[in-house]
């Protein structure tokens, strides 16, 4: 119980890590699925955690993660039922920046690294809303009137990069250069799933979702066996967007949240945890 | 990009080197330090990391110098393909549409697995995104400072059934195309060129509608393929390649003069240099097509398989390339491996 268990939250700038994370933990206090994990109790210091919950709770959009320290861990005690184990999962919540910084820079902090070495598996965050690629000029868009089109071209720059070569590429670094446990376990968390498609009726597979329209971060995890293991789950952590809300609090926060693993629908969002760990 | 100590160098303005040393130059200074990928002043969050000042350079995401990709020739299978042709002939779109394609798709029934230059292959594309917001699609060309860099990509069959390989892409700059023709010494220092598995020439198909100003850039052409076949730089352990490019640009009507000059100048291509390489192929793309003509994927897939999957330079040196280029094989054809890495 006591040696703590770390994982990272990989992801650009609005991809719903700290949504996924302050769900995680109302879905751990109030677990309804009996494979699924549960809280072990509380960690010394939850500020974070329940500041960020007000908004969730009100179903309102969790506000960005603020750039904050490497150094400060969010910390989980977790039980798994079945084999009556408990564990304490650290990660530190940084920022999407954090890692936007790391492509365009070119450098990363050397405590990132070292802590790499130590991480035991790690969540990928991807928003199902945004393109992985930067859309390719359409005959739409050379037909805009004159006086909408821009006047000047802009130039390139790393931050304008596609999100899916961006990805990629922070993957590299890690396999490179982060010393971690090969093949490192990646849980790949399509958030904002509910954009996608509805609760009531599912039909699209994260899996080919990713493969369709995150093609490149898809073919790079299918080509490096060797260096990743990955399983990809769509998850809606907030239940909705901001037109959704009223509905939203109708119900309980814990009751509005919802993941897609492969076919199946599942109010579980400790099951992308439970592989990680292996503890399915 | 390196950077020349020496003062007097044009070698930062236009990568030609005073010395004449390139591309082991010992003047050249590393770009450890210097972050090329970061265009914009945004600062690092340094402030946000208080209790780990310390950062350490991660590898640029910018093309390879000769020495980056002879250590990958040293330690993995790769593949080297140099592209070659006047300005504006369509090397940098292919290239850019091929990295496209790779993000929407496996290509010839490999998947992407690694590259080292993505930041350069995202750049390629750039002028035909919407987000760059330009009035129409277009490829920035390459600048004659990127003569001697090359991309990278490791590929891998869909099926795992073998390992990963290796590409290493050169695009010799158009402004430096013709100059090899006329100076042995230019071409001599496409370093790339002797290591190179498959050598891809470009030919403008719009360029090719006018009457008066085609005979130049086929003339080039040909001339170079003389002229790098004269030097011992290529030879049987090359695969030649010649792509007319932009080929929506040509009249689809059968028996029209502008097709009839095309097909005669693949024929003619094919007459004259068939028996001097290992084989020889003729293709004709489209990579950004003017709307409503399709990019023609299916031709650069293959153009793309055969990169990947056909080499030459296992079968030993070719008896027609002069005696002072016989030294051994392989890791060593960018004439670097005489000097230590």
């Amino acid at each position: 119980m006591n040696t703590p268990i770390e994982l990272l939250f990989l992801g650009l700038p609005e991809t719903g890590k700290t949504t996924y994370f302050v769900a995680l933990d109302e879905v751990l206090q109030r677990q309804t699925d009996k494979h699924g994990l549960v809280s072990g109790g509380f960690s010394a210091n939850r500020s974070y955690i329940e500041k960020a919950k007000k908004a969730w709770r009100a179903g309102k959009a969790v506000e960005r993660t603020s750039l904050m320290t490497t150094d400060e861990q969010v910390e989980l005690l977790v039980r798994h039922s079945k084999s009556n184990t408990t564990a304490r999962l650290t990660a530190p919540d940084v920022s999407g920046e954090f890692f936007d910084d790391q492509w365009a820079d070119r450098k990363w902090a050397i405590s990132y690294r070292t802590r790499l070495a130590s991480v035991a598996g790690v969540f990928v965050f991807i928003n199902a809303a945004v393109s992985g690629r930067n859309p390719e000029m359409t005959e739409a868009w050379k037909n805009l009137p004159q006086g909408e089109m821009p006047t000047k071209p802009n130039p390139w720059t790393a931050r304008a990069a596609a999100k899916q070569v961006k990805l990629v590429e922070l993957l590299q670094f890690i396999s490179e250069r982060g010393q971690t446990r090969q093949p490192l376990s990646l849980a790949i968390m399509i958030s904002a799933w509910d954009v996608i498609e509805s609760e009531k009726s599912p039909k699209v597979r994260p899996g080919k979702f990713l493969e369709d329209e995150w093609s490149l971060l898809h073919q790079y995890l299918q080509a490096n066996p060797e260096l990743f293991r990955s399983r990809i789950y769509g998850v809606s952590a907030r239940g909705g967007d901001d037109a959704a809300q009223t509905k939203l609090v109708q119900l309980s926060p814990h009751e509005r949240v919802w993941l897609k693993d492969d076919a199946e629908v599942t109010k579980d969002l400790t099951r992308p945890l439970r592989w990680l760990l292996d503890w399915d | 990009m390196p950077r020349c100590k020496l003062k007097n160098c044009p070698y930062d303005k236009d990568g030609r080197c005073v010395e004449n040393q390139l591309p082991n130059c010992p003047n050249l200074l590393p770009d450890e330090i210097e972050n090329p990928v970061a265009q914009e002043a945004k600062p690092l969050a340094t402030e946000t990391i208080r209790t780990s000042p310390q950062y350490e350079a991660l590898y640029s995401g910018k093309k390879l110098t000769a020495v980056e990709a002879t250590q990958i020739l040293q330690s993995r299978p790769a593949q080297v393909v140099v592209l070659g042709g006047m300005v504006e002939s369509g090397k940098t779109t292919l290239l850019a549409r091929l990295f496209e394609m790779f993000q929407s798709k496996h290509v010839a029934g490999h998947r992407f697995a690694a590259s080292r230059t993505l930041a350069e292959f995202d750049k390629l594309s750039w002028h035909a995104t919407m987000e760059c917001g330009a009035p129409d699609p277009k490829t920035e060309r390459t600048d004659r400072s990127e003569n001697n860099l090359f991309l990278h990509l490791r590929i891998r069959a869909e099926d795992g059934s073998v390992p990963t390989m290796d590409l290493l892409i050169g695009d010799i700059p158009g402004e430096i195309f013709p100059e090899a023709v006329a100076e042995e010494r230019v071409c001599l220092d496409l370093c790339a060129l002797r290591r190179a598995d498959h050598l891809v020439l470009f030919l403008d198909g719009e360029v090719l509608c006018d009457a008066a100003n085609r005979h130049d850039p086929c003339g080039k052409v040909s001339d170079f393929v003389f002229r790098a076949l004269q030097t011992g730089q290529i030879g049987r352990h090359t695969i030649l390649h010649l792509v007319i490019s932009k080929c929506d640009k040509l009249p689809s009507d059968a028996g029209n003069e502008v097709l009839a000059f095309v097909e005669k100048t693949e024929k003619l291509f094919q007459t004259q240099f068939t028996n001097h390489f290992g084989s020889l192929h003729c293709w004709r793309v489209a990579a950004r097509p003017v709307h409503p003509v399709e990019p023609t994927v299916a031709e650069i897939s293959k153009i793309f398989g055969l990169w990947i999957g056909n080499s030459h330079q296992s079968a030993g040196t070719s008896a027609q390339m002069p005696q002072r280029l016989d030294f051994s094989r392989d890791f060593c054809r960018f004439g670097l491996s005489h000097k230590p890495l």
